[in-house]
């Protein structure tokens, strides 16, 4: 088992496509980080120039800390296209190419061959993430420096102490990382069922701004809906700074999007497993 | 010992039936060859032999073990070349031999490895890309990912296809090395010579159904030819042959046209005969006996 994930993540690191990811989210920070160096102060007093009549704010207030916090917020759309876009190619890609028959008549399972592609794609999921935490925290606070965070919500503003800031972060990358391995599950059972690679990022996306629409659509009707929506718990990173933190919003999120993460991986598993190989 | 036993094989595709209860044996050492026009279930059931299909009904044993419940043992001993050769066109030769050597079930060597691209022909390419290989070169590299991991059964479907005549002529010698060296091959092909030159037995598909099963060497009786004689005066060369020893080999007639069962050498005889008794003969040809069995079992089968 161990030399098939070793086989699958060699395939993902030989492929072009599997660095596009990474590129996309250096490209994205670094112009953030730019700009932010360049005019980042004027940003922040637009942002926070509503309080500014109420609070005396002083202090610097662009820092690494808020700085990752943007960058986090901005690319909650794009870090799904960029997993989905390696991920979702992972089986039906092979399919198309005619090489999962290469692998499927040998002597492993399906199961093992199926869980295999999915650690080699958890595997390339965390490394997005470390990759954006390296970028936009580690590099942020390089440029801008440490300091207390303020983080704005729609009701208020909270003041984060420095100290007090890093495990949020630890714990919002383990959300954001459970957010992106729902869509690579998602993606991956697409992949499972399609014979080609860009069907399931198509409709991987396409269901990711649909929800999202819906989401934020202030229409009773959909408000039922919404708890149901996977798009609403992959957001919920955001509580953990916010004062004080709603755990047990935290904790039932983090519970849904695990459902889904089985639920999708348990539908393509049996998929995978019982189809018939004919490309 | 039987490599191969499937029993009254069925596979379906909704509604549409591929296989019809197909069943044959294929003994060890034996080049077995799976013969059938497109569509007739030849991939459907090679596709079965290697667990890629999951057939409606019917059992399949390899190496006289039910395949579904010793599928780990059974295809550690299978190499496999299924349709066109497709790889990942992103790596090299070497590196996709490496890739594949990790789903082989057993450890393989590197030595190993390039040992199979020299005998494949590869060396000197196997570090190119093979999205920069020629199909044959393919074949190639699907061969050699084949025999990598030194096989007992050897299922190659269509590897004709797709390749020249030096390249068809380099295959049938690679899987005649392979036959001495004590492999059981299977192939399917729908071209009818190839059969007839390498394979031991033979099977024949149509529409999802064996229609004809035996050894290649009996089914095909060599020495006799049907041979088709176009005549200017068919009228005339009848009664010329009536009373000579052709008669009992004249099999049918037209308007234009007499067929003879005869040997090869004796039909510059019959031709020499003809031109005796003054009849025009305006062609010669002739079909072989497989390609009259072949073309019997498809097309009158329903």
């Amino acid at each position: 088992m161990i030399k098939l994930i070793y086989a699958e993540l060699f395939k993902i690191a030989s492929k072009p496509r599997s660095y596009l990811g990474l590129l996309a989210i250096t490209v994205i920070v670094g112009l953030i980080h730019l700009a932010m160096l360049s005019d980042g102060k004027n940003y922040l007093d637009f942002i926070f120039s509503t309080f500014s009549q109420t609070f005396d704010i002083s202090g610097k207030i662009l820092n690494g800390n808020l700085i990752a916090f943007i960058i986090l917020q901005m690319l909650v759309v794009q870090m799904p296209l960029l997993v989905a876009f390696v991920t979702g190619d992972i089986i039906s890609g092979e399919s198309a190419g005619g090489t999962l028959r290469l692998l499927a008549g040998r002597p492993f399972s399906r199961t093992q061959i199926f869980f295999a592609k999915y650690i080699a794609s958890a595997v390339y999921t965390a490394v997005l993430i470390l990759w954006l935490g390296i970028l936009s925290l580690v590099v942020g606070r390089l440029l801008f420096g440490d300091g207390d965070m303020m983080v704005l919500k729609s009701d208020g503003l909270t003041v984060i102490r420095a100290h007090d800031i890093l495990w949020r972060y630890g714990i919002a990358f383990l959300i954001a990382f459970l957010s992106l391995m729902l869509i690579a599950s998602y993606s991956f059972c697409i992949s499972a069922f399609a014979d080609n690679s860009i069907t399931p990022i198509v409709i991987c996306m396409a269901t990711i701004i649909i929800f999202t629409i819906i989401g934020t659509l202030e229409i009773p009707f959909f408000d039922y809906v919404k708890p149901f929506l996977f798009t609403t718990h992959m957001i919920v990173w955001r509580n953990i700074f916010y004062q004080p933190i709603d755990w047990s919003e935290i904790t039932v999120s983090m519970a849904i999007m695990v459902a889904y993460i089985v639920g999708f991986t348990g539908v393509a598993w049996y998929h995978f497993k019982t189809k018939d190989i004919l490309s | 010992m039987k490599i191969i036993q499937i029993n009254h094989l069925v596979k379906t595709f909704n509604s549409f039936t591929a296989l019809s209860g197909v069943s044959f044996d294929v003994n060890q050492g034996e080049i077995y060859g799976l013969l059938g026009p497109n569509g007739a279930g030849k991939s459907t059931t090679m596709r079965c032999l290697l667990s890629l299909i999951t057939p409606t009904a019917g059992s399949i044993k390899l190496f006289e073990k039910e395949l579904k419940t010793n599928r780990r043992e059974i295809l550690s001993k299978v190499g496999y070349l299924i349709e066109k050769p497709d790889f990942y066109g992103y790596l090299s030769a070497k590196r996709n031999l490496n890739l594949l050597a990790a789903y082989a079930g057993k450890k393989i060597s590197s030595t190993r490895i390039a040992e199979v691209i020299e005998q494949v022909g590869l060396n000197g390419r196997e570090n190119d890309l093979v999205k920069t290989y020629s199909h044959g070169m393919k074949q190639r590299l699907g061969l050699a990912q084949v025999i990598m991991h030194d096989p007992e059964l050897i299922i190659l479907d269509e590897p004709n296809t797709g390749l020249d005549p030096l390249g068809i002529i380099e295959l049938r010698e690679f899987i005649k090395q392979l036959k001495q060296q004590g492999k059981t091959i299977i192939l399917s092909s729908h071209i009818l010579s190839e059969i007839e030159l390498i394979a031991d037995q033979m099977v024949i598909i149509n529409q999802g159904k064996v229609v004809l099963n035996g050894s290649v060497h009996d089914l095909l009786h060599q020495d006799d030819l049907h041979v088709v004689f176009e005549l200017g005066a068919v009228e005339k060369a009848t009664s010329v042959i009536q009373t000579s020893q052709w008669l009992s080999q004249l099999e049918s007639k037209t308007a234009t046209t007499m067929v003879f069962n005869i040997k090869q050498p004796e039909i510059g005889v019959l031709n020499h005969f003809f031109n005796e008794n003054n009849v025009q003969v305006t062609g010669i040809s002739y079909r072989r006996k497989l390609e009259e069995l072949y073309m019997s079992m498809t097309q009158n089968i329903k």
